[in-house]
């Protein structure tokens, strides 16, 4: 009994630290439920082409981050250029590309990629003052009419977009200041001076629109509106706030984005691609973790690459866990205790249908094989050694067979471990002799039935992003299987066997 | 409902699964070191030896394949004889010698074997075929039974034995194991065998599985299965009572055999007897388990006093 009780104040403590670390890497941490939520990554390339005049080339790319909804690194560039990171006297980063290069035409590709966080503290900075403006005297009715209309609005946005609504209508007090064929530049420089007369703080700034699969797409000006501490983006042609997820802005100001020394006959085009990728990933790679423990001594601080593998370490214990339900709690009998939990990895790497045909291929081969091992009497680590060698003269017949046939998923076979496919075939097959061919099937069909639970289980692919988000959560499928210990009530196996005793009473 | 029983209405008649089993039964009363006692059916022998349990005689051991160089001259004066690996489980690997014809042995269902057949067999056991986990192993010669007349027409080649299951040196119930062709002669119910429960009281049958299925009649031989009666009973249970103290397991199944001259015998002890027993009984082991438990203060009985009580508190 005592043992009992112990075992209880452990499974509870098991629990109670378990259901605890989930929620507080849920709560506080803000960890996702699951690494499968997709995060949309913009792919942006930016192709610039000159014509190298001088051996010494480089490009200063002043495509800085001021997104504050955003996180952007440039992740490849082509060329023989070398780039290097200078920060601006903004704050600003820059980054420069030098090479050497024979004259001519010269390309270089730069791949940004770009993602948008869902939130962040990310600080706006507060709007620098403008100079006064200085319109000319028979200006001065118009501007101070339109300010007046604009100061009966209440939201600086709502300022600016009538401005800009005005700009496009034919307002009388705005063609005074403004011809209808005014270009952008002008336009944005206009709108700027009357609404910091109006009391709005703005600044523009160049960007690009982001529309998946475009190419060649041109930089455009943007009206950026300061409203309760937050920076707003205008698009000045369409006249409506833009989103933050959905352009990216490269340069406050007008000055050129890239500058090119050594070059000349510049053209630079844009083309992006939205992607998805693991939210996970894209956020640990750019919020540079690390700021909890919990994160820090944890799978991530692992290389991404090591991380899989651990990834597929910590579903093992459920495929445990399948077995030991199936086990205890049903009673199906298998072919080695953990064998089908074995089979169920292969079957994550060969999907499950091409998994089973090839295990059963392989199994019925070998027991056929095996058959004929029996009748020579020899001794056991020579005889398994026998199966061994015949499992892998199966592998190399089933993969070769169906590469003929071109079947392309045979060739999998091989995810198939020799040794444990070995013992299953010797296993079996005394078994066979034992007890007959009825056992086989049972263990046989009860291997398969387990190892089939086990990978839908372990396939899935939320149950695998929760364990490893949170692999604290096996805390809790040791004391499910720590509960399991100690059940001593019936199995199902049970149920069905004593029934005639009831039929008895 | 389904061919599931509900479990409540096992629950209620004390039927033990397997997990109540493991954990109550094997895992509470038997400490691992003592399993070697029982496992090893030569030390099993050796131990009966020096307490004074009758076993069928040990007629050899080979335990190293040179020593089957001998095995001409051991086998030379025998007529009937029983081969089996020491560590072997379920029945795996007996070989069991009626007669002889010229030179040739007879097995129970009349085939032959020569000589190099036996050498064969033994260096298999050696090697560990029969053994668990594949261990290599010993092989014991002992004699043959001849089984009491009680149980002609009763088994079908093969030994028929009686198992009593001793929980902390009470016997608390029996049955007897009796081979049918479907079980190739062995006793081992799950492969086959009738299972015949006995009234712990007197040894009178009190029902019979096939299969986990009631029946009467044995499938082979036709004989009235409830005939059956056991001579001997009160030495069979003390006999097995004793096996308590002679290797301290709490929860043991104790295997005897009853030989026309010799009486009872002691053919192995098992630390981890199964549960099929209750289906031969027609009755769960859990209320003679409590019973058993709630009178734990009579500690220092004797085996007789033990088998005494049992039969008192258990008679059908």
């Amino acid at each position: 009994m005592n043992s009992r009780i112990q075992i209880s104040v452990f499974i509870c403590a098991l629990i109670i630290l378990g259901v605890g670390a989930i929620a507080y890497k849920n709560q506080v941490l803000s960890f996702p439920l699951s690494t499968s939520e997709d995060q949309e990554v913009w792919s942006v390339e930016i192709k610039l082409s000159f014509e190298s005049t001088e051996d010494a080339v480089t490009v200063a790319l002043n495509a800085a981050d001021i997104n504050p909804y955003r996180r952007t690194r440039i992740t490849e560039h082509s060329g023989p250029f070398q780039r290097n990171k200078t920060t601006l006297e903004n704050g600003y980063e820059a980054v420069t590309f030098e090479g050497e290069m024979p004259p001519g035409k010269q390309e270089l590709l730069i791949r940004y990629e770009t993602l948008f966080l869902s939130s962040t503290d990310y600080e706006h900075p507060s709007p620098e003052p403008r100079p006064q403006p200085v319109f000319l005297d028979e200006e001065k009715q118009s501007v101070e009419d339109i300010t007046a209309q604009l100061k009966r609005l209440s939201s600086p946005k709502e300022k600016a977009l009538v401005l800009l609504d005005m700009m496009h209508t034919s307002d009388p007090s705005m063609r005074r200041l403004l011809s209808e064929k005014a270009r952008l530049k002008e336009r944005l420089e206009l709108a700027q001076n009357i609404l910091s007369l109006a009391g709005v703080p703005t600044k523009t700034a160049q960007g690009l629109m982001l529309r998946d699969r475009k190419r060649n797409t041109p930089i455009q000006q943007f009206l950026l509106v300061y409203e309760d501490g937050a920076w707003l983006t205008i698009d000045a042609q369409e006249e409506y706030v833009v989103e933050p997820n959905r352009l990216i802005l490269f340069q406050e100001g007008e000055e050129p984005l890239i500058e090119i020394y050594g070059g000349r006959n510049t053209e630079l085009r844009f083309s992006m691609l939205r992607e998805y990728r693991n939210a996970l990933n894209a956020s640990m790679e750019n919020q540079g973790a690390s700021k909890s423990l919990f994160i820090d001594f944890s799978i991530y601080s692992l290389p991404i690459s090591e991380q899989s593998t651990f990834k597929l370490l910590l579903i093992i214990p459920l495929g445990a866990l399948v077995v030991v339900i199936l086990r205890n709690l049903v009673g199906i009998r298998t072919s080695g205790t953990f064998m089908p939990v074995l089979i169920a990895l292969v079957f994550l790497q060969t999907e499950l249908i091409a998994g089973l045909t090839l295990f059963i291929l392989v199994i019925s081969i070998g027991l056929l094989l095996r058959s004929w091992l029996s009748r020579l009497n020899l001794l056991l680590v020579p005889r398994i050694a026998s199966v061994l060698v015949f499992v892998i003269i199966i592998f190399a017949a089933i993969g070769i067979a169906s590469h003929k046939l071109g079947i392309p998923w045979g060739l999998k076979v091989t995810f198939f471990p020799m040794i444990i496919t070995a013992w299953t075939v010797e296993r079996l097959s005394i078994l066979w002799e034992e007890e007959g061919p009825r056992e086989v099937a049972i263990q046989g069909f009860g291997s398969l039935f387990t190892a089939i639970l086990s990978y839908l289980l372990m396939s899935n692919r939320y149950v695998e992003d929760f364990v490893f988000l949170y692999p604290e959560s096996l805390l809790l499928v040791l004391a499910a299987i720590l509960t399991i210990g100690n059940y001593s009530g019936y199995r199902l196996s049970d149920l069905r066997r004593f029934k005639s005793i009831l039929e008895h009473h | 409902m389904f061919g599931f029983a509900n479990p409540r209405q096992l629950k209620r008649l004390g039927v033990i699964g397997m997990n109540r089993r493991n954990i109550q039964l094997i895992a509470a009363n038997n400490p691992r070191h003592l399993y070697p006692l029982v496992d090893n059916k030569l030390r099993t022998k050796e131990l009966c030896l020096k307490t004074g349990i009758a076993t069928p005689e040990l007629l050899a051991v080979f335990s190293a394949q040179y020593e089957l160089r001998k095995l001409g001259e051991t086998l030379e004066r025998l007529d009937g004889f029983v081969i089996k690996p020491a560590q072997g489980s379920g029945g795996k690997g007996i070989l069991v010698i009626v007669g002889r014809e010229g030179d040739d042995f007879v097995r129970t269902d009349g085939s032959k074997i020569d000589i190099s057949g036996i050498r064969r067999h033994i260096s298999n056991i050696l090697s560990g075929l029969y053994s668990l986990g594949g261990r290599n192993d010993v092989a014991i010669v002992e004699a043959l039974v001849h089984f009491a007349p009680c149980f002609e027409g009763m088994s079908f080649e093969g030994v028929p034995d009686i198992r009593v299951i001793v929980y902390q040196g009470y016997p608390v119930m029996a049955m007897t194991r009796l081979s049918t062709h479907a079980s190739h002669g062995k006793a081992n119910l799950h492969q086959g065998a009738v299972g015949v429960g006995l009234n712990i009281q007197n040894g009178t049958t009190l029902r019979a599985v096939m299969r986990d299925n009631p029946i009467t009649f044995h499938p082979d031989t036709g004989k009235d299965l409830t005939a059956l009666n056991i001579p001997h009973w009160n030495e069979l249970l003390s006999l097995s009572a004793r096996c308590y103290e002679m290797t301290g397991l709490g929860y043991l199944g104790v295997d005897l055999v009853l030989d026309e001259k010799l009486g009872p015998l002691l053919m192995e002890l098992n630390a981890r007897p199964g549960l099929a027993i209750q289906l031969a009984n027609g009755q769960g082991l859990l209320p003679r388990i409590k019973t058993i438990d709630a009178t734990e203060k009579h500690k220092h009985q004797s085996p007789k006093q033990r088998v005494l009580l049992s039969q008192a508190l258990f008679g059908a």
